[in-house]
């Protein structure tokens, strides 16, 4: 679907309607004056992995080991709430717990961690600590955090971007960037709803499609950035009544965590060590990303999840599954030995004007904003 | 016979192993495979010095449902059981040996548990294949056991074990650092079944057993699991004071009817006969009271639930409403 003049001049074109994407999109068309135009394969946006994600919205305690990490998820997190205020979801009480067997902190680091960022840490009502096996939890924390509803996230961002005159363009998908014409480049499109293919000129592309960002490369003859590619699973599951207004995460190891997911009025259930499926490094296989997601049959590993969350919180026994959410996780290889979660932004060197990007959680789009300045200050095409 | 649907754990340690370890692991994940929907074997590596290591990302590869984990200090089979114990999610939980533990018997194993609700254990029907000394010292320690120890225990228990999740919980509820799994899986009480089994080696000769490092555990078992050795200690030495006091009432008699009696002999004897008696009295208070402090101070539950149950109905009066008609 999409209401396209013949002959626009854009200056930009943005690769990927997830939350990346959009914000890419919006920031250059309110901040830059840019005349842009945001391509996505599927019908509508935020489907994917923007969607398909545990929808916290991070207030700096799930990164222990990155002060970094934990200070920018705060000072991000007051932002997006303001932003996005009727996207939110606050009415739930989010608790956190320290494993005491395989816990990479204690409970008296992860005190100590809140306490340098300034998040709010209460110990945890007596009720609530009575739901925890005290042989396997060390200590549980009431917290501030929060959830958000994908879907009024997707309809918002899409209502934004009309206001700010980026023009979308549904169910086409990117084939090729290739240096062309007086602009710079030329942005190649496929359609997938039978429609014409399509061609941009334009002097920056940006690539935001997440799993997806190597083959865009590779197509256009550009070398692959190095990303790892993770199948994972989010369990959608119903919880019984006393659970019903709670989030639990249990830090911070091989250990599980559950909260409400607005868009399906359900939780999501995710387990550190069943949730990935499996993984690989996308320079050391030669298949498409999406061909292979599309092709994928996984069986739910729900039930690994609930047995072993069951010794920590024996209540999770009587969670109902009722669906699953799997999708290809994208993560940098060096941030997968700490808890830093930077965001790629790389400008290839290959092809100037092309800007891949990369983030791994909702509230880091602020981050952007800076990069973009540089890209322009340095002058427009490079 | 279709694929079971209840969860299986099984736990391996390992230490040094790697001669045998892929034929082991392929038979036994064929095995689950066969027979369980779900399952996971965890491999626990107690610091190993060969390739054990290489060997194991081949296997994770070819393998799946496998976990491997290394410990940093070697710290001997059982604490290795110990760490697996931590982290598995079975409904049943087994424990074998890669050196001489089929994993052909594992069915048997798993019913035998999930048939009785507590433990099913493996006893040796062939003779053992360690050294003469080995051998003899170990039977004395498997003969006095059930007196001093307090418990039933064949003289030729395997580590070959399967546990239900209950009675698996509740030997993780202990938490003392000198462990034997034979012993614990009998102290926490849940329904117990022998399974004999002829033992198949993997490796020839069998990897002798070190008799030192067995007189340290079996030494180290002992006063972990029983007072009874203080007991007896106390006792010996209220009967040593006892003697004592009978001496010196002797020396006493003596002094008091001989006429020849040499010269500081008795208020040497007096006074030493004197000391010994107060020192065995007070040893043996002191025994007891470390007696004591060994129970109090060793993590152990003073109870395990093996089963509860609730009343099924809930309200007694359906009908009843919440109204009275008079104050008082």
């Amino acid at each position: 679907m999409s209401v396209l003049p013949e002959r626009v001049e854009f200056d930009s074109a943005v690769v990927g309607g997830g939350i990346f994407g959009c914000w890419l999109a919006l920031c250059l068309a309110r901040e830059f004056d840019q005349k842009v135009v945001l391509c996505e394969r599927e019908p509508a946006l935020l489907q994917r992995a923007s969607y398909r994600n545990q929808a916290r919205v991070h207030n700096g305690y799930h990164y222990p080991r990155s002060v970094l990490t934990g200070l920018r998820s705060r000072a991000n997190s007051s932002r997006f709430l303001r932003e996005f205020a009727e996207c939110i979801d606050g009415q739930f009480a989010q608790y956190y717990a320290v494993g005491r067997v395989g816990s990479n902190v204690t409970a008296a680091q992860f005190e100590r961690f809140c306490e340098r960022i300034g998040a709010p840490l209460a110990p945890a009502e007596q009720e609530v600590q009575e739901l925890f096996d005290r042989d396997r939890v060390e200590k549980v924390w009431r917290v501030e955090e929060w959830a958000f509803d994908a879907a009024a996230l997707g309809q918002r961002m899409r209502a934004d971007l009309v206001r700010a005159g980026v023009t979308l363009l549904f169910e086409h998908e990117a084939e090729r960037v290739e240096r062309a014409g007086q602009r710079g480049l030329r942005l190649d499109l496929r359609a997938r709803d039978g429609a014409a293919p399509r061609s941009f000129e334009v002097q920056h592309v940006f690539n935001a499609t997440y799993s997806s960002l190597n083959g865009l490369l590779l197509r256009s003859g550009l070398s692959k950035i190095a990303l790892k590619q993770e199948v994972t699973e989010l369990a959608l599951v119903e919880m019984p009544p006393l659970l019903r207004r709670v989030g639990v995460t249990v830090m911070c190891g091989p250990f599980f965590s559950f909260m409400p997911f607005p868009a399906r009025g359900l939780h999501t259930f995710s387990h550190v060590r069943y949730t990935p499926h499996h993984s690989w490094h996308d320079r050391q296989v030669d298949f498409d990303n999406q061909a292979y997601f599309e092709a994928l049959r996984e069986s739910s590993r729900f039930l690994h999840m609930q047995r072993d969350a069951a010794r920590y919180m024996p209540l999770v026994a009587r969670c109902v599954q009722r669906d699953t959410l799997i999708e290809l996780k994208t993560v940098l290889p060096q941030s997968e030995h700490d808890d830093s979660r930077p965001i790629l932004f790389y400008r290839h060197v290959e092809l100037p004007g092309l800007v891949s990007v990369l983030g791994g959680k909702v509230d880091n789009i602020y981050d952007i904003e800076r990069e973009l300045a540089g890209l322009f200050a340095g002058g427009v095409a490079a | 016979m279709s694929a079971a649907n209840y969860f299986v754990s099984v736990i391996v340690p390992l230490q040094d192993d790697a001669d045998i370890l892929e034929p082991f692991a392929d038979e036994l994940v064929g095995i689950l495979r066969a027979g369980w929907q779900n399952y996971e074997v965890v491999l626990v590596d107690d610091a190993p010095r060969d390739r054990t290591r290489e060997i194991i990302t081949g296997l994770l590869a070819r393998h799946e449902g496998l976990r491997y984990l290394r410990l940093s200090r070697r710290s001997g089979p059982e604490i290795a059981i110990l760490a697996g114990m931590d982290g598995v999610i079975g409904d049943v939980i087994v424990v074998l040996q890669p050196e001489s533990d089929p994993p052909a018997l594992l069915p048997r194993f798993i019913e035998a548990a999930r048939a009785n609700g507590g433990v099913a254990y493996g006893v040796r029907v062939t003779p053992s294949q360690q050294g003469l000394a080995y051998r003899v010292l170990r039977r004395l320690f498997l003969r006095r056991a059930p007196s001093l120890l307090e418990i039933e225990l064949p003289e030729h228990a395997t580590l070959y074990m399967a546990f239900t999740r209950q009675a698996l919980n509740a030997v993780g509820q202990i938490k003392d650092k000198s462990r034997a799994l034979r012993i614990l899986g009998a102290v926490v009480g849940f329904p117990r079944q022998q399974l004999g089994y002829e033992p198949l080696p993997r490796r020839t000769p069998v990897r002798p057993k070190s008799v030192s490092a067995a007189i340290d555990q079996g030494l180290s078992l002992i006063v972990t699991n029983s007072t009874k050795p203080l007991r007896y200690a106390a006792l010996l030495g209220l009967a040593a004071s006892f003697l004592n006091l009978l001496y010196l009432l002797y020396v006493l008699a003596i002094t008091l009817f001989k006429s020849h009696v040499a010269e500081g002999w008795t208020t040497l004897s007096v006074s030493m006969s004197g000391m010994f008696f107060l020192v065995f009295v007070i040893l043996s208070a002191l025994a007891e009271y470390i007696g004591r402090v060994l129970e109090e101070t060793r993590d152990r539950p003073p109870y395990f639930v093996a089963e509860q149950l609730q009343s099924s109905v809930l309200v007694a009066d359906a009908q009843r409403r919440n109204v009275v008609h008079e104050s008082a």
